[in-house]
């Protein structure tokens, strides 16, 4: 599933409407960002609730529809578990639910910003702006790599450590060569 | 502009790579021909600045070494081999504008226009094909129309227009009175773009330099390289394309 996330993010990019792209969204999605960290930690939980739900609403609005069925999925997924352990060892249920609240909300905005920030946006801050074009690469690549894996018959948890070591590997070979993209550009970056 | 090597060496990891090469290129097309392995990215990534080096590198009697990122790539416009490796923007149109707007030039549009067709623009680079992605590479540096052009093996991935595209993108840089430096592993392509000169490139020296009209079968094969006559007798022979027997 998260393959398919990674697919709509990446492609989202490319078709989204102009105004995601506008300095103004951009204000919006950094002042999103610190409440979706800050509300779960200070504000009353329903106040979180309502914050997650509008960002999960938010996603599925501008047609990130897989994005918003999985941050409601794995938030399910980790509050069972969280929630179970704690309740088996008599943990504190409040504390627990806050963190699945700000691990939804975080989420859901790491995907908006994700999916609606073009590399060409950050070019002002080079090592900002290699991180970003890093990230993208080594998430395209992740794609192929894991259908090459599914391809040769991996499965289950062996196939998730073979894509995510791969990956890692990946992003660190990736670099220099987009960082020798980015000098016959006329950019300096120092890796 | 006349781009040269002084005394040129690049080692990794304490193997030599490239030595002692003393050359220079003036306005015209060059080829650099080479073996698998024999240096020749190397040797255009030295020219660009890209990897570490002693020796010298001089554009326009400058030394690179004393020039800033944004100076090299206003004179030298380096495209890489794999197209992939080097797509940095979303759309294929924010890739090819992305080297004008850090460079603060207007660019060369006929280039794009030789090279990229238009239906190519809203698409993400990396979901284009070999050929697609290898025009829209070379596109997103030499729009900037940088007087000094390093083209590293440029016709891999290319089907017969794509070829066609690079051949009338490189008569259009002669004609600008560019410095076109080429690199390739075979002689086919070389023909295509008829060269001013070539230059050969084994165990990591320079081995013969000359006009192109002076290269022989016999130093194409002592450089490990397919001689024309080989090309020929395949494809014209008896047993040739398109030759009835």
């Amino acid at each position: 599933m998260i393959l398919s996330v990674v697919q709509e993010v990446l492609g989202y990019r490319v078709k989204a409407p102009r105004i995601v792209f506008s300095k103004w969204f951009s204000i919006a999605k950094i002042a999103l960002f610190i409440l979706s960290i800050a509300v779960p930690v200070v504000a009353p939980t329903a106040v979180s609730l309502g914050l997650v739900a509008s960002l999960v609403i938010l996603l599925a609005v501008l047609g990130l529809r897989r994005s918003a069925v999985y941050t409601v999925f794995t938030a399910a997924i980790l509050y069972l578990i969280m929630f179970s352990t704690a309740f088996l060892l008599h943990g504190d249920l409040e504390r627990i639910t806050r963190l699945t609240l700000l691990a939804s909300s975080s989420l859901s905005t790491i995907i908006l910003i994700a999916s609606t920030t073009k590399p060409s946006m950050l070019r002002r801050w080079p090592t900002l702006y290699l991180f970003s074009i890093v990230f993208a690469n080594t998430l395209k690549e992740v794609v192929d790599i894991a259908t090459v894996y599914r391809a040769r018959g991996s499965g289950g948890l062996r196939y998730v450590l073979q894509v995510v070591v791969a990956s890692m590997a990946m992003s660190i070979a990736r670099t220099s060569t987009l960082v020798d993209s980015l000098k016959a550009r006329g950019i300096e970056v120092t890796e | 502009m006349i781009i040269e090597t002084r005394n040129l060496r690049v080692s990794f990891n304490g193997v030599e790579i490239l030595r002692d090469i003393s050359i220079a290129f003036d306005s015209g097309v060059h080829i650099v021909l080479g073996r698998n392995g024999a240096g020749k990215t190397t040797f255009l990534r030295a020219l660009a600045n890209l990897v570490r080096f002693d020796g010298d590198v001089l554009v326009g009697g400058r030394s690179v070494k004393k020039m800033g990122r944004r100076e090299i790539a206003m004179l030298i416009g380096y495209c890489w081999q794999n197209p992939y490796y080097g797509f940095v923007e979303a759309t294929v149109e924010d890739e090819i504008r992305a080297i004008t707007r850090i460079l603060g030039v207007s660019g060369d549009w006929r280039i794009v226009e030789l090279l990229v067709p238009r239906e190519y623009m809203g698409r993400d680079p990396s979901t284009l094909s070999g050929g697609e992605a290898k025009r829209v590479s070379m596109a997103s540096i030499l729009v900037a129309d940088q007087p000094i052009w390093l083209l590293d093996e440029p016709f891999t991935y290319l089907d017969r227009d794509g070829v066609e595209a690079v051949v009338n993108l490189i008569d259009y840089g002669r004609r600008k009175g560019k410095t076109i430096i080429v690199t390739l592993h075979e002689i086919f392509y070389a023909n295509l773009i008829k060269p001013d000169t070539y230059a050969i490139i084994d165990g990591g020296t320079i081995k013969f330099f000359d006009r192109w009209s002076s290269l022989s079968d016999e130093e194409l094969a002592k450089a490990g390289l397919v001689p024309r006559g080989v090309i020929c007798d395949t494809l014209c022979g008896p047993r040739g394309l398109g030759v009835q027997s």
